[in-house]
């Protein structure tokens, strides 16, 4: 959620092919979202990734 | 309070009402006087040392806004200004008083600067008065919405360096207290807000006052050797403590207190909004009745609590959208700038014109609708300050505990992680415990004006006072309904330049 003081959403991936990953996550609040990857590669290497999801509406 | 006759002396109901005559007659309650406390807030460089706090953590923000993380919920900018400096704000000021002030970083900063540069210039008459914290209140709000300043670190770093400079600018050329009393939109915010707080900066006994014959309180103490040597300013805001009535335009910046040869000034409890219901002369602000700018700032505050929170729930884009369609308007900031007009004036002239009107014929007031409307606005800042305790409060509670994961990440990005990974996972209260405190201050804030609005109505028709209250009752109710109902809707986070 893109303003401060708001819970985090946690969620795992799950390996679903080699190379493939799959997650859900409840985007429990209208808004900007921001999804944040914390990927560990096979060589222990750690990335992140960001994805900007804007505009979720409420239901 | 009178005592009955027909009570026999020794009877247990004298008692009682011998302990409340003691009550009431009590002296009130003095922050001063408290041990340890009250020496340290005595001591001449009191306020410096909770300044420098303050100063070092607006650093802080400003260089993790600007050059940190740019995600606004791990960002120390956004997350320290709009969750806990807003939430930390609104309840000192239920607590004790307006004690931002007492610590504004920004005055620091200035009174560092006055060492060496003196100002010259009187502010100019004309705008001597509120008219430009009106309109800069009213477009902060407004620039909140438009720019989502609470989803960006890096604007947000730049409004607190705006801040500094404006202070500097202006008390750089302006003398006295001039940013403060004139221009400041947090100020103004505090001053509206703390009509309805516990405490106020007064004098301890008037007629230690009456003897007075320096009046250090406000010249400021001088050197005996030189009546030009100032060794402890005065009152900057142009507030004379033995006229003082209330905390509008009092910073809580204690000069007065230092000054004072007589140790006569305190910070004393009284009761909250008690300076509503009354409208004498006050000293450097004149009668609330004849301060239509002060009524429209109250206006603001009451009305801008009702848009910052509408802002942020899901009905704001129902409304934006049908103004698009109808009205033909192709952004979005024009709709949010309608809308804006919509709720903090169009909708509070004509609340506050219907029920000045109604009073008027009601309980046969002779005063004109504006006269009417200026003198029982001031009785909706008890609701306006409940409103925005129960908006703020709601981010400070539900995101209070965000600082420790977001500060441990601020030390982690400087590559020094000494307090470890992030918990994230570190939020805030349960909304189950922070939702009935939102409804529990908006209460008290609409029980606050209607006891205001019940005051000025006794006083202005004697013979039928609910004439006259009724139609004030009426606009109170409506901005407590229209408020519960904000609380209940979803919150919805756009963040319209970037979306739009």
């Amino acid at each position: 959620m893109a303003h401060p003081g708001m819970a985090p959403v946690f969620s795992d991936a799950r390996e679903m092919a080699p190379g493939n990953y799959e997650s859900s996550l409840n985007f429990n609040m209208g808004g900007d979202w921001v999804v944040l990857l914390h990927i560990t590669l096979a060589d222990g290497r750690k990335i992140e990734k960001q994805i900007d999801v804007k505009g979720v509406q409420s239901r | 309070m009178n005592k009955s006759p027909e009570i026999s002396a020794g009877s247990p109901q004298e008692d009682e009402t011998l302990d409340q005559d003691e009550f009431f007659a009590a002296p009130p309650f003095d922050l001063l006087a408290v041990p340890v406390l009250g020496r340290f807030l005595k001591w001449r460089h009191s306020r410096t040392w909770l300044q420098i706090p303050l100063f070092l953590i607006s650093m802080v923000m400003i260089l993790q806004g600007l050059v940190g993380m740019q995600i606004s919920p791990k960002n120390l900018a956004t997350v320290l200004t709009w969750v806990h400096f807003r939430g930390a704000l609104v309840l000192a000021l239920l607590c004790a008083g307006n004690l931002f002030c007492l610590a504004c970083p920004f005055m620091l900063v200035r009174n560092l600067m006055r060492r060496w540069i003196r100002p010259r210039f009187a502010w100019p008459r004309a705008l001597r008065n509120k008219w430009i914290p009106v309109v800069l209140f009213a477009l902060v709000l407004f620039a909140y919405e438009v720019f989502s300043l609470w989803s960006s670190p890096w604007l947000t770093a730049w409004v607190i360096l705006g801040y500094f400079a404006a202070v500097l600018v202006v008390d750089g050329l302006f003398t006295h207290g001039t940013f403060c009393k004139y221009v400041c939109p947090i100020g103004q915010f505090n001053f509206v807000a703390a009509t309805a707080s516990p405490l106020e900066v007064t004098v301890r006994d008037h007629e230690v006052c009456d003897s007075c014959q320096t009046r250090d309180c406000i010249r400021g103490r001088r050197a005996p050797s030189s009546d030009l040597v100032v060794l402890q300013r005065g009152c900057e805001l142009a507030l004379f403590q033995p006229a003082k009535v209330g905390n509008m335009d009092c910073t809580f910046c204690l000069d007065c207190v230092h000054a004072c040869p007589h140790d006569n000034v305190g910070m004393l409890s009284r009761l909250p909004a008690g300076e509503l219901m009354a409208d004498p002369q006050r000293s450097g602000i004149g009668r609330f009745s004849r301060r239509k700018d002060i009524a429209a700032l109250t206006v603001i505050f009451c009305f801008g609590a009702l848009m910052n929170a509408f802002g942020m729930v899901s009905p704001v884009y129902a409304v934006e959208s049908w103004m698009e369609k109808r009205l033909r308007i192709a952004n979005q900031v024009t709709a949010l700038g309608l809308l804006f007009a919509l709720v903090i004036v169009i909708e509070p002239v004509v609340l506050l014109g219907l029920a000045s009107w109604v009073t008027r014929i009601a309980a046969g007031l002779k005063s004109g609708l504006l006269t009417i409307g200026v003198r029982y606005s001031y009785s909706l800042a008890p609701l306006g300050f409940g409103m925005w305790l129960a908006h703020y409060g709601y981010h400070f509670f539900t995101g209070l505990y965000t600082i420790v994961p977001v500060t441990q990440n601020a030390f982690a990005e400087l590559g020094w992680p000494i307090l470890g990974d992030p918990r994230w996972t570190l939020v805030g209260l349960p909304k189950t415990f922070v939702e009935p405190l939102e409804f529990g201050f908006l209460l008290l804030g609409l029980a606050g004006s209607m006891l205001v609005a019940w005051r000025l109505a006794e006083e202005d028709a004697q013979e039928h006072p609910v004439r006259a209250f009724a139609p004030w009752a009426v606009v109170c109710l409506l901005l407590f309904l229209c408020s519960a109902w904000l609380m209940t809707q979803p919150m919805d986070m756009r963040a319209t330049m970037m979306a739009g």
